[in-house]
């Protein structure tokens, strides 16, 4: 039976390996024959990567109509792939990832706000800059002894973007600096209630979460200066030319100006950067005063319910189908394997018993952020890239084939050894007693530990929203920034949560009351 | 002659002295044996390579014209012994997620393939046979200890066995049970089923069977019918 089970996993691991280079194989970033930009333009879309976590006025969730996407990057974006001849595609990452996906293939280009540094020239082809914002300080109103001058920045709790220029100025000038992985929100908010004592961020963002709201004050003057350029695959000068030369004819025609002004942004440094003409001198900033109007003043609790949230549910119904969908295959590879190692640890031959308790301790004992983020972005070094879905639910379902194998084990063990004997002086072969006598009794033992597992599993597939996929808590959480309201969306977001595992629990217990039904007559 | 032993040795890996050296015993079909003896005597290894669930050392085994030697794994022999030897487990093991009649038709089905209608027909008329044809829809939980021996005799007996072993079939039985013991072993006596037991318990013994071996560092010390041997004893 050994030897069975080990050719079985020989097979699994080869089937997987096989799906893996297939994949490789088709994957666009590997063809030499095709130029990306011929790619793109075959495919008729330009897959450009962002963040619509906490991006306003960059991209963001319509907080008015959570299923779209705008902003001014989605703007650009637009016509950007216009001037390819191609449409846009965004596409979901996390911002300080977004590089890295970038490299990787998930997408041809970002737009999001990248700082046009020579440093970032190491991992990507930088475009012409089209946009150039002031660093801003905000601080709380009132605040006396509010820092208002980068030398009073010193020492002081001061919060901003990771990987920002924002972070560099405030490491040089001595701050203690606070960053944030949740989005533009939170910074201002940890600014408000106190735990900080400044915020430093690029201008648009500024402008977006600091200046509209009435307690926090925005202090006069620039305190640096950036550019925002399009990243472009690193050796892909093709697309990065096409890029270039579309920027200057938006430029040029005054596209851009217009857009910028609309958004509220044009200023006279991008003027300068860009030259032609400026916008019209009557120009409204009409999607600045939508976002006010939006999320300016926050509305009482039951008109949010009635007037926002409906059109929040398909957003995280759409989270919650992947969350599902995801959760159930890896459970699915979880339990197979998990069988596997079980029955190698407890009945295999010494070697694969060894093997079993090393694949069990190792994939236990590490991090699944971890094993995801080698899965995703460390095997493409090895010639395997896998697309986002089959990373996640590989990395997901052999983190959790370790614990399933564990829950197996205590099952088996709980079998007294009598019961096999017994199976055996019967004349059924060990694998017949495993199926029909010892397998039976240990799922009675495995079950609700496996059922926790689940649930558990359910959870942390969130981590997936690392590889640009948008379940359920990534939806909430972009969500929750583009409508400033977590609170109730949160309470929203954990009840589709307890809609997905509360069938699951009721399943199970059913299950264990049909296997224990003997044990509760005899009581 | 059902079965016979011959100069069998077994050893423990850890233990020096081995735990049956040189045994020999013969017991002839259709009868009833006790095999009595001190605690560490060898009973119960001695049950042990008779079911084939171990193996042993040296020596032979030979049950209803099937020889076994030594050096057969406890794989191999008991899959060789399968449907020839039954063991009546002294804590009976019955398979608890089955019905008294899943106990009894699991091993007739899965390993005999018979049709589950025959199992089950073949399976209440042992149990009736016992008395126990009213409890086959219960689970093994609810039964007594007596109820489960007999359910456990009649799920060996349901692979029609030549050889039906006994480990202490009195012990997990109140003392006003026991005489039923010895009654049941009798009635499987009568189907031509030759039977051993390894008991401590000398009443059953002297009751219940025709013949009487008494074990002493792993050999057969003395042997006879119940009045010869057990009167020597006493």
């Amino acid at each position: 039976m050994a030897k069975g089970v080990f050719t079985l996993l020989c097979c699994f691991f080869l089937l997987h390996l096989r799906v893996a280079t297939a994949r490789a194989d088709d994957a666009p970033a590997e063809v030499p024959t095709k130029s990306a930009l011929e790619e793109i333009r075959a495919r008729g879309d330009l897959r450009w990567g962002n963040d619509s976590q906490g991006g306003a006025p960059y991209v963001f969730q319509d907080p008015m109509d959570p299923n779209h996407l705008i902003g001014f990057e989605v703007e650009l974006a637009d016509a950007l792939a216009k001037k390819l001849g191609v449409h846009a595609r965004p596409v979901q990452g996390q911002w300080d990832g977004l590089l890295d996906l970038l490299a990787r293939g998930d997408f041809d280009v970002v737009i999001n706000g990248i700082e046009a540094a020579d440093e970032k020239k190491r991992v990507c082809e930088l475009s012409r800059p089209y946009y150039v914002a002031a660093e801003r300080l905000t601080v709380r109103r009132g605040d006396k002894g509010a820092p208002r001058s980068l030398e009073a920045l010193r020492g002081r709790r001061v919060g901003t973007l990771p990987g920002s220029l924002a972070a560099r100025i405030l490491e040089r000038e001595g701050a203690l600096v606070l960053t944030y992985d949740g989005g533009q929100n939170d910074i201002y908010d940890d600014l408000r209630i106190g735990r900080t004592d400044a915020v430093l961020l690029d201008d648009p963002i500024t402008r977006y979460y600091g200046a509209i709201d009435p307690a926090l004050e925005v202090v006069d003057g620039a305190f640096g200066e950036i550019q925002y350029a399009v990243g472009v695959r690193k050796g892909d000068t093709e697309t990065l030319g096409a890029v270039n030369r579309a920027i200057d004819q938006l430029a040029q025609e005054g596209t851009l100006a217009r857009l910028y002004a609309r958004w509220g942004l044009w200023n006279d440094e991008t003027a300068r950067l860009l030259g032609g003409s400026g916008p019209p001198k009557d120009a409204i900033p009409e999607a600045l005063e939508s976002w006010r109007a939006a999320v300016g003043k926050p509305l009482p609790f039951w008109e949010r319910v009635r007037d926002r949230y409906p059109a929040t549910l398909l957003v995280f119904a759409k989270g919650a189908a992947l969350t599902l969908a995801i959760s159930l295959a890896s459970m699915a590879l979880a339990v197979v394997l998990g069988v596997l190692l079980a029955l190698l640890r407890v009945y295999g031959p010494k070697p694969l018993r060894w093997l079993a308790v090393g694949y069990i301790e190792v994939f236990r004992g590490t991090p699944l952020l971890i094993q995801l983020t080698m899965v995703y972005f460390g095997l493409p070094e090895l010639g395997v890239t896998l697309p986002p879905f089959v990373a996640g639910w590989l990395a997901l379902g052999l983190n959790y084939a370790a614990a399933e194998a564990e829950n197996y084990r205590a099952g088996l063990a709980s079998v007294p050894a009598g019961q096999l004997d017994a199976a055996r002086m019967l004349g059924l072969s060990k694998l017949g007693a495993l199926r029909h006598v010892i397998a039976p009794q240990a799922m009675r033992v495995a079950l609700p530990p496996a059922t926790n597992d689940f649930i558990a599993l359910l959870k942390d597939s969130s981590l997936v929203s690392v590889v640009t996929l948008t379940e359920l808590t990534k939806s909430y959480v972009s969500l929750a920034s583009a409508m400033r309201d977590h609170l109730g969306l949160g309470l929203l977001v954990a009840l589709f949560y307890l809609l997905l595992s509360l069938p699951f629990a009721r399943l199970s217990r059913h299950v264990e009351d049909r296997m224990g039904a003997s044990l509760r007559r005899a009581a | 002659m059902s079965i016979r032993v011959t100069d069998l040795i077994k050893r423990h890996p850890k233990s020096s002295a081995p735990a049956l050296s040189g045994l020999c015993m013969d017991v002839p079909a259709g009868s009833v044996a006790s095999v009595l003896g001190k605690s560490g005597a060898g009973k119960t290894t001695l049950l042990r390579c008779l079911s084939g669930l171990d193996p042993f050392d040296a020596g032979e085994i030979e049950v209803d014209g099937l020889t076994i030697t030594a050096g057969a794994g406890g794989g191999d022999s008991v899959a060789a012994l399968a449907g020839r030897i039954g063991l009546v487990f002294q804590s009976f093991e019955l398979f608890p997620h089955l019905t008294v009649l899943g106990n009894c038709t699991l091993a007739p089905m899965k390993v005999r393939k018979l049709p589950r209608a025959r199992a089950e027909a073949r399976a209440l008329e042992l149990l009736g046979q016992l008395g126990m044809a009213d409890k086959a829809g219960a689970y093994p939980e609810a039964l007594s200890g007596g109820q489960k021996q007999r359910v456990a005799i009649a799920r060996a007996l349901a692979m029609e066995p030549r050889v039906l072993l006994y480990d202490e079939p009195t012990s997990a039985l109140d003392p006003s049970l026991k005489h039923e013991v010895g009654r049941t072993l009798r009635r499987v006596a009568e189907t031509g089923v030759t039977q051993i037991m390894v008991t401590h318990d000398l009443g059953v013994a002297r009751e219940a069977s025709d013949l009487v071996f008494v074990l002493d560092k792993g050999r057969v010390a003395s042997y006879g019918t119940p009045v010869e041997v057990l009167d020597a004893v006493a």
